[in-house]
C-alpha cells in the first residue's frame, strides 16, 4: 500500500474513528485501527471498533498502491496530531510502515490483518430514516438531558425511537424524568412502517452527537443493530435488547393547573435558591395565588426564598412541592423560548414542563416525596 | 461415525474445550466464551449457535466455521449446518418487561401507604376475623368509627406480638377516612416516628411546626405506645399534645403489648389519662378464629388448600397470628413453586422452622410444676393414684403438654407422673388433643399453662 493524503483530512478521519477504538484488555487487536485503500475511487476507508460500536471513516487521498493494513491508533495519532506538513505519504513494507512529511519520517510495526474484527453488516438494505443532521442532533441532545447511565434497567439504557402517525419521536429517560421530542412531519423521510420502535445505547448516541457533523443522517435498522450513516461516515450499533416501558402513561394527559413564568428568571431563581439545599439536591416550590415561592433550608447553613409573579391558569390551589433542582435546571435549560409552562396536578404527581413556542418537546419531571 | 446422546450443554462444552487449544487464549475469550449451543435438530441436520454480538457472529461464522462444524460431527454426525444467531447478553433483568420503569410514582403503589395519613389500605375492618380473644376490642373500634372522639376516647388496644392490633387501628383509620369521606383528618404514627418528630424538633428548634403537625389533626393514632415510657422529652410533649387533642373532643387511639398499668416507666398522669378511656385487650386467638383467619387468608389469595392443611395449622401455631400467616405462605409457597405435595411430615417441618419457639430450655419438671402451681395443686397430687376429677383433667393436660411441647416418649411421660403405664400416657394426649378444640375452656387453659411456661 502506498498513500498520499491531507493532514487535515487523515487527522478527521483518526478524530472520528476514535471513539470506537477500544482498550485492547481482552482482545490487543483493538487498540489499532484497519486502513483500506482503493485506487477505483481514490478512496480511503478507516475502521474502529470495541465490538461495542463500528465507526468507519472515508477520506479522499491519492492511492499509488491498494491495500489492507493494521496501524497501532494512538501511535499513528499522536504523530499526525502534531505534524505540521500538510502532505504526509504512508508507505507499507512488509510487516511495517514508513511515515512521511517534509522533513520527518517514522517507521511503524504493524498488525495483523487476520486478527482484525470482521465488521458486521446490515442485513436490511432500505434506509429506514432519513433525516437532516441538525434535527437529529438537537433531538438526540434533549432526550439525552434525561437520561443516565443505570446498571439495573438496561431497558432505558437507551434512547428510544418511535416511528408512528409519519413522525419520529425520540424518548429519554433515567425513571426520575423523561423528555419526549417529536421532530416534526416534514422533515423526516422513512420507510418505516406505523408503530416500529428501537432503542439506541446511550454510549452510541453520544458518539453520534460528537462525530456526526452535517448534511444528511441516514438510519438503517435490522432486528439488533443499527446504522448511522452520512456522505463519509458511518457507524454500525448493537440495539439494547428489551422493552422500553410504556412512558405515555407517564405524561400528565391535563394539568389541573398551569403556570406561566419568564424562564430566565426561573433559572436564575433555581440557581441562587439551590445553595441552600441539603444532601437531597432538593428545593421546594410553592405555589400560591400569583406568586411562585423557590425556596430551600439546611439546618446548620440557614434558608433562604426567591419569590417570582406569575401566572396561572386552571385550578387555583395552593401547592407546595419539592424537587431535585438538577432535574430543574436540566430541564429549563434544555428550552429556548422566554416564557415557560409548569403544568402541576398536586404535590407527588409529575410536572411537565412546556413551552408555547417549542410544542414538540416535553419534559416530565417527578417530584421529591418528602 | 457413532452418533452420541449428548445433551447440548455438555456437547458445546466439549467442543469448546477442543478449540480452546487451537485458538489463542484472547481470541477465545472475546469470540467464543460466551457461546452457546442452543439446539440441534437430528432431522435437517442444523446446529443452532449463539453468540453474544454481532461481531462474535461474524468473526466466529468467517474464521472459525470449520473448526466449529468438524468438533461437532465428531459428536454427532447428522450435523451438517450451523446457524449462528446473535443473543444479547444483556442481563436477565431485561425479561421483566413490563415493569413500570417510573420509580418515585410507582412507589406510590408499590407501599401503598397513603401518604397523608400514613395508614396503608391493605388493613380493612373487613378482613379483620373476630372471635372471642378480640370481640370487645372490636366492638369498641366500631363504636369510636361510629362516634368519633365522642364515645371511647382514648381508646387503648393492647395484646401480644402478632395478635392483630395494628391490623385494628390501622383499619380503624382507613374506616373513618372511608366513612367521613376524607373531611376527617387522620394521621397514624408509630410511636418511634413521634420520638423521632420530637427529637427532630428539639435538635432544630422547630417544635413549633411539630406542635401544629400533631394538634390539628382529627384522629391520632399512635402504634406501640409502650415505647415512650421513659423517654421524658416526648412523654411531655405527647402529654400537651394528648391534652390539646383530648379536650376538642378528637379521637385518639393508641396500641400497646401490655396495659397502660403494666408500663414499668410511664408517668402517672400519662397512666390515668390512658386508662380514662376505653382500654381493650386482644388475647391469643382459639382455634376457630386461627382457623377463620386462614381461610380467609386463602380465599383473598384464591389458593387451593387441603382443608385439612389448614386445620393442622390452626392446631399448632397458636400464638401468633403472624406465624399462622408465615406458615401458610411457605406452605403455599412449596405447594406452589416447587410443585412438592404436602404431606404431614413437610408441613410439621416448616411450622418448626416459621415458628421460633422460645429458646428457654424446659424440663419434664418444670412443666409438671408450672401445671400443679396453675391449677393449685401439689406436684405429690399430680403424681399420685388419685382418679379425681379435678386431679385427672390437669394430669392428663400436664402429659399432653409433655408430649406436645417437649416431644418426650409416652413411656417417659408416663414414668414422670408418677410410674404410670405409656397406655395412659398415650389415652391422655389423644384425649386433650380432640377435647382441645371443642372445648375453649380447656384452649383456654392450655394456652395460659403454655405462656406461662415461656414467661
Amino acid at each position: 500500500m502506498k498513500l498520499i493524503l491531507l493532514k487535515s483530512n487523515l487527522l478527521n478521519a483518526l478524530k472520528s474513528v476514535e471513539r470506537a477504538v477500544g482498550n485492547g484488555s481482552r482482545l490487543p487487536v483493538l487498540q489499532s485501527i484497519h486502513c483500506a485503500a482503493a485506487k477505483k475511487n481514490s478512496k480511503i476507508v478507516f475502521t474502529a471498533t470495541n465490538l461495542e460500536i463500528a465507526i468507519q471513516h472515508t477520506i479522499q487521498g491519492k492511492v499509488l498502491e491498494e491495500g489492507n493494513i493494521i496501524i497501532p491508533f494512538s501511535i499513528l495519532y499522536s504523530i499526525i496530531n502534531s505534524l505540521v506538513a500538510e502532505k504526509i505519504q504512508i508507505e507499507q513494507k512488509n510487516k511495517t510502515i514508513t511515515i512521511t512529511a517534509d522533513n520527518y519520517e517514522a517507521t511503524i510495526n504493524i498488525g495483523e490483518l487476520e486478527e482484525f474484527p470482521i465488521i458486521p453488516t446490515i442485513s436490511n438494505t432500505q434506509v429506514a430514516l432519513k433525516i437532516k443532521t441538525e434535527d437529529l442532533l438537537e433531538s438526540i441532545s434533549q432526550a439525552l438531558t434525561a437520561t443516565q447511565y443505570s446498571e439495573i434497567r438496561p431497558e432505558i439504557n437507551g434512547i428510544f425511537f418511535l416511528y408512528d402517525n409519519q413522525q419520529l419521536t425520540l424518548v429519554g429517560t433515567d425513571s426520575f424524568r423523561l423528555v419526549e421530542k417529536t421532530i416534526e412531519q416534514n422533515k423526516t423521510r422513512s420507510a418505516l412502517e406505523n408503530g416500529t420502535s428501537f432503542i439506541v445505547p446511550l454510549q452510541t448516541m453520544e458518539t453520534v452527537l460528537k462525530i456526526i457533523k452535517d448534511g444528511e443522517v441516514e438510519i438503517l435498522i435490522d432486528s439488533n443493530q443499527a446504522l448511522f450513516r452520512t456522505e463519509n461516515k458511518q457507524l454500525i450499533t448493537r440495539l439494547v435488547d428489551g422493552a422500553f416501558p410504556d412512558y405515555k402513561l407517564i405524561i400528565p394527559k391535563e394539568n389541573e393547573t398551569e403556570i406561566f413564568l419568564e424562564r430566565s428568571e426561573f433559572i436564575n431563581a433555581v440557581r441562587t435558591v439551590k445553595t441552600f439545599s441539603g444532601r437531597a439536591h432538593d428545593v421546594v416550590l410553592q405555589i400560591e395565588k400569583k406568586v411562585l415561592e423557590v425556596r430551600s433550608a439546611e439546618s446548620t447553613l440557614g434558608e433562604n426564598t426567591y419569590r417570582i409573579p406569575i401566572r396561572t391558569k386552571g385550578k387555583q390551589q395552593k401547592i407546595e412541592i419539592s424537587f431535585n433542582w438538577h432535574y430543574l435546571l436540566d430541564g429549563l435549560r434544555m428550552y429556548k423560548g422566554d416564557e415557560i409552562i409548569l403544568g402541576l396536578s398536586g404535590a407527588e404527581k409529575p410536572v411537565m414542563i412546556k413551552n408555547q413556542e417549542e410544542q414538540q418537546l416535553i419534559y416530565v419531571v417527578m417530584p421529591i416525596r418528602v | 461415525m457413532q452418533k452420541t446422546n449428548l445433551n447440548t450443554k455438555d456437547a458445546w462444552s466439549a467442543v469448546l474445550g477442543e478449540i480452546e487449544t487451537q485458538i489463542s487464549r484472547p481470541n477465545f475469550l472475546t469470540w467464543l466464551k460466551q457461546s452457546e449451543l442452543l439446539k440441534t435438530d437430528d432431522k435437517s441436520g442444523v446446529a443452532t449457535v449463539s453468540l453474544p454480538n454481532n461481531f462474535a457472529r461474524e468473526w466466529v461464522k468467517n474464521r472459525y466455521h470449520k473448526l466449529i462444524l468438524g468438533s461437532l460431527r465428531n459428536l454427532d454426525g447428522s450435523i451438517k449446518k450451523i446457524n449462528y444467531v446473535v443473543v444479547s447478553s444483556s442481563q436477565p433483568v431485561s425479561l421483566k418487561k413490563q415493569k413500570n420503569v417510573f420509580k418515585p410514582s410507582s412507589s406510590l403503589i408499590d407501599t401503598q401507604t397513603d401518604p397523608k395519613t400514613n395508614l396503608n389500605p391493605r388493613y380493612k375492618l373487613d378482613s379483620y376475623v373476630v372471635g372471642q380473644s378480640n370481640e370487645l376490642a372490636h366492638a369498641a373500634a366500631h363504636a369510636v368509627i361510629k362516634h368519633v372522639g365522642k364515645r371511647y376516647n382514648p381508646l387503648f388496644i393492647y395484646g401480644k406480638v402478632g395478635l392483630g392490633k395494628t391490623h385494628l387501628i390501622q383499619a380503624i383509620g382507613n374506616e373513618i377516612t372511608k366513612t367521613y369521606n376524607n373531611n376527617v383528618h387522620v394521621l397514624y404514627v408509630t410511636s418511634e416516628k413521634f420520638i423521632n418528630d420530637v427529637v427532630w424538633a428539639i435538635r432544630n428548634r422547630r417544635m413549633e411546626d411539630t406542635k401544629k403537625k400533631y394538634r390539628n389533626i382529627d384522629v391520632l393514632i399512635i402504634d406501640d405506645i409502650q415505647f415512650i415510657g421513659g423517654k421524658t422529652a416526648t412523654e411531655q410533649e405527647f402529654f400537651h399534645t394528648f391534652n390539646a387533642l383530648y379536650e376538642q373532643n378528637k379521637q385518639i387511639i393508641l396500641s400497646s403489648d401490655r396495659p397502660p398499668a403494666a408500663i414499668p416507666t410511664l408517668e402517672e398522669r400519662l397512666r390515668s389519662r390512658f386508662e380514662g378511656g376505653m382500654v381493650a385487650d386482644i388475647s391469643y386467638p382459639d382455634y376457630e378464629t386461627r382457623l377463620a383467619i386462614l381461610k380467609n387468608k386463602v380465599v383473598a389469595n384464591a389458593w387451593n388448600v387441603e382443608e385439612k392443611i389448614l386445620e393442622t395449622i390452626a392446631t399448632k401455631v397458636q400464638n401468633n397470628i403472624r406465624e399462622l400467616e408465615g406458615v401458610i405462605n411457605r406452605v403455599m409457597f412449596y405447594q406452589e413453586f416447587k410443585n412438592e405435595k404436602i404431606n404431614d411430615k413437610r408441613l410439621e417441618k416448616i411450622i418448626g422452622e416459621t415458628t421460633l419457639p422460645s429458646s428457654k430450655k424446659i424440663s419434664a419438671d418444670f412443666v409438671i410444676n408450672t401445671v400443679a402451681e396453675f391449677f393449685e395443686l401439689s406436684v405429690a397430687d399430680l403424681t399420685k393414684r388419685s382418679r379425681k376429677r379435678e386431679i385427672v383433667e390437669p394430669r392428663q393436660i400436664c402429659m399432653y403438654i409433655l408430649r406436645d411441647t417437649l416431644k418426650l416418649s409416652y413411656p417417659h411421660i408416663g414414668e414422670q407422673l408418677g410410674k404410670r403405664d405409656h397406655t395412659t400416657a398415650i389415652h391422655a394426649c389423644e384425649k386433650i388433643t380432640k377435647a382441645i378444640n371443642n372445648d375453649s375452656g380447656l384452649n383456654q387453659k392450655v394456652m395460659l399453662i403454655k405462656e406461662r411456661l415461656y414467661k
